[in-house]
C-alpha cells in the first residue's frame, strides 16, 4: 500500500539501522530527479546539533523504508561514500533547491511558488505533485493559499521557474483528500485518455 | 614615642609625621577598588565575546546543517554530451 508524504517533512528524521536500532545519521537534503519524478536519494548530516554533514549519503535503493519519525536502513553500510553513490545524490547543486521556485503553465500564468513535494511511497518514491503558495487573489477568481497540483511523469526544473502543462488547472486541490486520483486523471489525460 | 622619619616626612620633635607611601589617594582610601573595577570591565567583555562566538558558531552550524528538496540536474543524452564535447584540430 503506497502512503502521501510530504518531502520537507524528511528532512533531519533520524536514520536508523534495522539491524542494531543505531541513531546512525540524519536526513539534510532530499534529492529527486525531474526526468524521472522520482527520489533518488538523501545527503545527511552528522547526529547532534554541533555536527556537520557526513561524507556518505543515502541512495533511495539502499533505504528499506520511510515512516513518519525515521527512515529506516539494513545497516550502516547503506550509508554509501560518495565516491560510490551516483552523483546526482553525492554532489547535488545546492542552488537548485526547488523550495520557493515560482511555477508557471506553459502559458505563462503563474501559478504560485513551491512549498513542498508531494511524494508517493511505495517500493519507489514518485513524485506526483507540488504543494503550492499561491499569490493572494481574491477567492473565486482562483485557487488560493495553499494548494497541490498533480505533476506529469516528466517534470521540467531549469533556472528559477518551474514550468507544467496548462491542463494541470482543473485538477489543482486544496488538500490530500482525493488528490490521487487527480493525479491519475491528469496523467492519463495528458497521454491523451478521457479523464476519469 | 618615637618613629623613623621616612622619604617626605617631618620631623616635630620626635612626633614623626610620616608619609609612608606614595600610591595614589584611590588606592589608599580604598584600596583594592581600581583591581575589581578592572576584573569586572574583562568579565564583561569576555562574556560579550563568548556570546558572540557562540551565535556566530550558531548560524554557521545552522546553515551547513539546513538542507532543501534539490532537483538533480537532467541527465545529458549521448547527443548534448557530443555536442558539448570540445572540438578542435587534434
Amino acid at each position: 500500500m503506497s502512503t502521501i508524504a510530504a518531502a520537507t517533512t524528511f528532512i533531519a528524521l533520524p536514520v536508523v539501522t534495522l539491524d542494531d536500532g543505531d541513531d546512525v545519521a540524519e536526513v539534510k537534503d532530499v534529492v529527486y530527479d525531474a526526468d524521472g519524478a522520482r527520489l533518488i536519494g538523501f545527503t545527511l548530516n552528522k547526529r547532534g546539533w554541533f555536527r556537520g554533514p557526513m561524507k556518505q549519503v543515502l541512495p533511495w535503493s539502499e533505504v528499506a523504508a520511510v515512516g513518519r519519525d525515521a527512515v529506516m536502513v539494513r545497516d550502516t553500510n547503506a550509508l554509501t561514500e560518495r565516491d560510490d553513490a551516483p552523483t546526482e545524490v553525492a554532489e547535488p547543486a545546492p542552488n537548485r533547491n526547488v523550495i520557493g521556485n515560482v511555477v508557471l503553465t506553459d502559458e505563462g500564468v503563474e501559478l504560485g511558488t513551491v512549498a513542498d513535494l508531494i511524494v508517493e511511497l511505495d517500493e519507489e518514491a514518485t513524485v506526483v505533485g507540488y504543494q503550492l503558495d499561491t499569490p493572494a487573489v481574491p477567492p473565486g477568481q482562483h485557487h488560493h493559499g495553499v494548494v497541490l497540483i498533480p505533476l506529469p511523469e516528466q517534470i521540467s526544473v531549469s533556472g528559477d521557474a518551474l514550468v507544467v502543462p496548462k491542463e494541470v488547472e482543473p485538477f489543482i486541490r486544496d488538500d490530500l483528500t482525493g488528490f490521487g486520483g487527480a493525479v491519475e486523471s491528469f496523467r492519463s489525460q495528458l497521454k491523451g485518455a478521457p479523464p476519469t | 614615642l618615637h618613629a623613623e622619619v621616612q622619604s617626605g616626612g617631618v620631623d616635630f620633635g620626635g612626633v614623626a609625621l610620616a608619609v609612608v607611601d606614595e600610591a595614589p589617594l584611590s588606592t589608599v582610601t580604598n584600596p583594592g577598588t581600581r583591581g575589581g573595577e578592572q576584573m569586572t570591565a574583562l568579565l564583561v567583555v569576555l562574556v560579550i565575546v563568548a556570546v558572540l562566538v557562540l551565535a556566530a558558531v550558531f548560524l554557521v552550524q545552522r546553515r551547513r546543517r539546513s538542507g532543501g528538496v534539490i532537483a538533480a540536474p537532467p541527465q545529458q543524452s549521448a547527443g548534448d554530451a557530443a555536442r558539448d564535447r570540445p572540438t578542435g584540430p587534434q
